[in-house]
């Protein structure tokens, strides 16, 4: 049998009525008027319960229970119509009542169960669909998410990038001229007691100071083309940790250096990288004033640890490809609070005090290390402090500058 | 104190504060004779008057530019073996290493300058004058 069209069925609500009215008026009206026994009653009762169960099944649009109720109904009437003309001689009753119930029984419980399921596997498809639109949704709102903070991002670096060069111009040239001056009065020996010549002295830093946030603004506005040379990584780094040594020693921290032995040639801007690990070693170490261990590790690794972004050269290969070097600087510092921590590559962004840090050494390393299609990250250790890992390749494909910046950045 | 042959140094800057003062230190010095200039444009004319060891430019200047000044220089067959070293507020000490310190092939610093390091600087430029 054909399902009965759901639209069909709800575009016929006047001509079920009216079946239910005959349904229940042939058997009221057989009973009225050939009422003998108490079986005729219990006929009645059957086909009443079954009218509510028709309309509920026709108005819910269960094709097979309504065509199974609507049978059982004709021939319980038809089984009346029978006993009418028989004058109530049937010779059986309860067994009729038994077998039409039986097949109704049977009707109604295998249209139930075919629309309980229908309806299940409907309701799992929706739900699906749900499901997948609902991830569809999450998913383009997370991407206009990231949009929009790209978005701000690149606006705030051209806002940057434009006032950089005025700012460096203006200031430059009065900062010249107090560090001439500071430097003349020093040099002429005209400091008369140790109270001026203190004040010379901090006049000079302070000069150095606003030069150096001066400088950082400009290295961040402005990248210029990378100089790429074979380097050897120790030295830089040797070169490096040179460079910060009286910050190391004032700070009284231990420098521990776990630095691997025979690494090749790495091409980078020597000058440009020896400005990463500047940022991060100095970050280390004022992350941790007063006592501490500052480690620098270096070692051959393989770019597979870049991710996909960086090709998928290196896929498969575990050992055998080691293309790239892996610097780390840990601190034993108090590391950084996780609300912090999608923050810190924020340009101006920083937790040191006022006049200690310009909130643009992270900004211009993770910079750098994205120039050189490397990538930095900055985790807290499990064991206490921060740890800052550099992955750069041996050799850096051609294109440095390209499209896969964004998603070698450490999840913000 | 020695008097023999101190170095003439012309400094050309449009900041009047900065030749004042950076010509107060090296004249403190007493190793040079220092002639500044605030405008660009009379770079050449007090050059050939003055005949320095060593021309300092400002790079940015609002009347000439520091590069086309020292190109001028260059082209002017009195001043041409004079020695240039521009001094700019535009680029980075880091730029200066980038391009190992050369501007269109003339040595450069950038501001603000250490005195001690300007003075080692006009020392080996003029060294060989």
């Amino acid at each position: 049998m054909q399902p009965i069209p759901s639209q069909v069925m709800r575009t016929l609500p006047a001509r079920a009525l009216a079946l239910s009215a005959a349904a229940l008026a042939v058997p009221i009206l057989g009973i009225v008027f050939f009422s003998e026994s108490l079986d005729r009653y219990s006929v009645l009762l059957w086909t009443l319960a079954l009218v509510p169960a028709f309309l509920l099944a026709y108005y819910r649009s269960w094709p097979w229970v309504s065509l199974a109720l609507a049978a059982g109904m004709a021939l319980l009437i038809a089984g009346y119509l029978v006993a009418i003309v028989r004058g109530f001689e049937a010779p059986d009753w309860p067994f009729l009542v038994f077998v039409v119930s039986a097949y109704i029984a049977i009707a109604l419980g295998a249209g139930w169960i075919g629309e309980l399921r229908e309806s299940a596997a409907a309701r799992q498809t929706t739900r699906q669909e749900l499901e997948r639109a609902y991830e569809a949704l999450q998913r383009s709102h997370a991407e206009l998410q990231a949009a929009q903070l790209q978005l701000i991002q690149a606006e705030k670096l051209e806002s940057v990038g434009r006032l950089a060069a005025g700012v460096a111009h203006e200031v430059k040239n009065p900062l010249m001229t107090l560090l001439a001056g500071i430097q003349y009065l020093q040099k002429q020996g005209l400091a008369t007691n140790a109270d001026v010549e203190g004040l010379l002295v901090d006049m000079s830093t302070a000069v150095k100071r606003a030069d150096f946030v001066i400088r950082e603004l400009l290295n961040f506005s402005s990248p210029h083309p990378l100089d790429m040379k074979a380097n050897d990584l120790n030295d830089v780094v040797e070169r490096t940790l040179g460079l910060v040594k009286h910050e190391v020693d004032r700070v009284r921290i231990t420098v521990v250096r776990e630095l691997g032995e025979g690494l090749p040639p790495v091409t980078f801007d020597a000058y440009r990288i020896q400005q990463v690990f500047l940022n991060l070693i100095m970050n280390a170490a004022q992350a941790m004033d007063g006592s501490g261990t500052l480690t620098v590790r270096t070692r051959l690794t393989s770019a597979s640890a870049l991710g996909t972004a960086a090709g998928n050269r290196a896929t498969g290969a575990v050992m055998s490809n080691l293309d790239a070097v892996l610097i780390e600087v840990d601190d034993t510092g108090p590391g950084i609070p996780a609300d912090k921590l999608p923050k810190i590559y924020d340009p101006f962004f920083t937790t040191k005090p006022t006049g200690q840090g310009t909130g643009l050494g992270l900004s211009v390393a993770l910079q750098i290390v994205e120039m050189h299609g490397g990538k930095l990250s900055i985790v807290n250790r499990a064991e206490g402090g921060v740890r800052a890992t550099v992955l750069l390749r041996l050799q850096p494909e051609q294109d440095t500058h390209g499209d896969d910046r964004e998603e070698t950045r450490p999840a913000r | 104190m020695e008097t023999t042959a101190k170095k003439r140094v012309l400094l050309v800057d449009d900041e009047p504060t900065i030749t004042r003062t950076v010509k107060l230190y090296l004249e403190g010095t007493g190793a040079f004779e220092v002639r500044t200039e605030n405008q660009g444009k009379q770079a050449i004319p007090a050059a050939r008057e003055f005949r320095p060891q060593v021309i300092v430019l400002d790079i940015v200047m609002p009347d000439a530019d520091g590069g086309t000044i020292a190109a001028d220089i260059k082209a002017d067959p009195d001043l041409k073996d004079t020695p240039i070293l521009f001094l700019t507020a535009l680029v980075s000490q880091s730029e200066v290493g980038a391009h190992r310190g050369k501007i269109g092939g003339h040595p450069f610093l950038a501001k603000p300058v250490d005195m001690d390091k300007l003075v080692d600087t006009l020392n080996a430029l003029a060294g060989g004058h």
